[in-house]
């Protein structure tokens, strides 16, 4: 594809050094996400402009795009601020904490409902990270520690993101490659998803009490697993694949009131000892004896079996889920009425970049315009939206003046609440896409990605393939944009090694890519923007990198197996 | 000044520099393209720095 691309393991170590950089600064060094992605994104424009043959104009249009690209995501962290804080200001979580404990006070079963079960269903007719602001907050409500209430969704709604919002990264990669068979992708990538979502339902539940919480909850995730990955694989073969995860996250939504009501997850349960996501778990350990409810590691969260405030006063359920309510509505409609989506989707605006190529012919095409933005079809908009009508509703029922007279002490004002979480994230996602675009325009990710491709052989590329999609999804924050970025390169290599099924490479590509969505900086920016924890990421990544390791590997070995087994055809 | 306004102003220098990039690149005038990247490489800067010159950079 470009025959001058220095394929070499000293270009792609020094293609490793701004993403090593990064890791290290969040991980281990624990920087806050917007400092870290600074280091990384200086790291990336100096590799580039040394070692890659990117010129000074041609790093600045890279880096505008990225700026741009950016605008996507920032268009989502500003108004799911406004819409937490429109809820929160009027006790709206606190209300659906006590009114769904009502329904059971089963903590592992109430995890797993939001953190695995609504976060699919949600990703399953949204996306660009608006899941995780949703369920964070929920899960915070529920007394789950912050950096837990970010990791959790993250982890749970992984699976659901290729053939989740509609099927977009499905339909991408139908887009971007020509397909030997689009329907044993479509089933390849139904088997393949199914891992992350059952390793997903049973990770959560070891995450909330280790082995005793997985035998707990183990038939919960066996039912739920069966219907969302065997719902979704049987889906993929009778209807549009781009309908499945709607298909299976709906049914699987539908199926906690039966398993809320059978007697084993009907009331707390006291067959788990150590809780160790749970906020109260941290005074119960803590030397200093600190207060029940306190949460040690920011943000702020209630117990659900610590001593119930007050709730008189408190918002009916039907009225704390309005919201929730109105922004899956206005999703699903506007997802489904072509004729309002294409309507609405015709107001673009976008800016106009002109072609630029590395010293290595890494060419990138004049573009005018540039990835245009669709204001009024943006997740942005619908959270704004709903936010708008809870804002009008709950003024008028009177729960900001309930609310306030509950309150401890005043309330910081509205905007400065806003900004006080929203402009240190901004600079992070900011500098994350220029990083990003970056390697991307220089040529720093081909590098690493047919570097990767060459060290394989034709038995173990399969383990390669999505460990590659979960590289995209992590630069990109996208399934969609991995799709985008390596679809057509996976195919071509599968090609070249031959003995290679492309169906399974392809899927394995996608698959990565919805696991990679876990460790994706900008979806651990919203949830930790959502939680009130925003220079935590690397805290949360601590959890999520080893899931994704794990689980990518998983799906790698299942590749493995399936081409040397012969299904799923050989090409 | 403090620490949410230097992180204001450097939001602020990221975002304005995207116009004088895409204006500058498209119609070839090094000094608005070059202005731009200056400006975003400023904004990238404050984080760093207000990591180790502020004297308490979480009082945001």
């Amino acid at each position: 594809m470009y025959a001058l691309l220095p394929v070499s393991p000293l270009y792609a170590g020094l293609a490793l050094v701004p993403l090593a950089l990064l890791l290290f600064t969040l991980v281990v060094l624990r920087w806050r996400a917007h400092e870290a992605a600074s280091v990384g994104m200086f790291a990336a424009a100096a590799v580039a402009l040394a070692a890659y043959g990117l010129s000074p104009e041609a790093l600045s249009v890279a880096s505008g795009k990225g700026v741009w690209d950016a605008v996507f995501v920032l268009y989502v962290i500003v108004p799911a601020l406004v819409f937490y804080h429109v809820i929160e200001r009027a006790d709206g979580f606190e209300a659906l904490r006590t009114r769904i404990t009502a329904f059971t006070e089963n903590e592992l079963f109430l995890v797993l409902a939001f953190g695995w079960v609504f976060v699919s269903f949600m990703q399953s007719i949204s996306g660009f990270g608006t899941p995780i602001v949703v369920v964070a907050p929920l899960l915070l409500a529920l007394g789950v520690k912050p950096v837990y209430s970010v990791a959790i969704p993250l982890v749970g709604h992984a699976w659901a993101n290729t053939f989740g919002t509609l099927g977009v990264a499905w339909l991408a990669l139908v887009q971007v490659v020509e397909m030997q068979s689009v329907a044993a992708t479509a089933l390849a990538l139904g088997v393949l998803l199914w891992i992350p979502n059952l390793v997903g339902g049973l990770s959560i539940a070891w995450l909330y009490g280790r082995w005793e919480a997985v035998r707990y909850a183990f038939p919960m995730v066996a039912v739920v697993s069966l219907i969302h990955g065997g719902g979704q694989l049987a889906a993929v073969t009778v209807i549009p694949p781009e309908f499945a995860n709607f298909f299976a996250a709906s049914v699987g939504l539908l199926a906690l009131a039966p398993l809320a009501a059978w007697s084993r997850y009907a009331t707390p349960t006291d067959a788990i000892e150590r809780r160790p996501v749970m906020a109260e778990s941290i005074a119960a350990t803590d030397a200093d004896g600190s207060s029940p409810t306190a949460v040690a590691d920011g943000g702020t969260a209630t117990a659900a079996d610590a001593a119930d405030p007050a709730d008189d006063g408190l918002m009916s359920l039907p009225m704390a889920a309005l919201p929730f309510v109105a922004l899956a509505a206005a999703a699903f409609v506007t997802a489904v009425v072509t004729p309002l989506s294409d309507a609405l989707g015709s107001i673009q605006v976008g800016l106009s970049f002109p072609e630029i190529a590395t010293s290595f012919g890494v060419v990138t095409e004049a573009t005018a315009p540039y990835s245009p933005f669709s204001p009024l079809t943006h997740p942005g908009t619908f959270l704004l939206l709903s936010a708008l009508v809870a804002f009008v509703v709950y003024r008028r029922k009177g729960h900001y003046e309930a609310a306030t007279a509950r309150a401890d002490e005043p309330r910081e004002a509205f905007s400065r609440t806003v900004l006080a979480t929203a402009i240190p994230a901004s600079i992070a996602v900011v500098s994350f896409l220029v990083m990003a675009k970056v390697m991307d325009h220089s040529g720093q990710v081909l590098v690493l990605a047919e570097s990767a491709a060459n060290v394989a052989t034709p038995a173990t590329y399969g383990f390669f393939s999505p460990l590659i999609g979960s590289l995209g999804a992590f630069m990109t924050s996208s399934n969609t944009a991995s799709n985008i970025l390596f679809g057509g390169l996976q195919q071509q290599t599968a090609a070249q090694l031959g003995g290679l099924s492309e169906p399974l490479i392809l899927a394995g590509q996608s698959a990565g890519g919805a696991i990679g969505n876990a460790i994706s900086p900008g979806n651990v920016i919203l949830g930790t923007t959502a939680a009130g924890i925003v220079g935590r990421e690397g805290d949360v990544l601590r959890v999520t990198i080893p899931w994704v390791a794990l689980v990518g590997a998983l799906v790698g070995l299942v590749i493995v197996a399936l081409n040397a087994a012969g299904l799923l055809g050989v090409a | 000044m403090d620490v949410l306004r230097r992180y204001t102003l450097a939001f602020a220098l990221m975002a304005l520099s995207l116009p004088a990039v895409s204006y500058g690149a498209s119609a070839g005038i090094a000094a608005a393209w070059g202005v731009g990247i200056a400006m975003l490489f400023v904004g990238g800067l404050v984080p760093p720095a207000v990591r180790f010159a502020a004297a308490d950079p979480d009082a945001i």
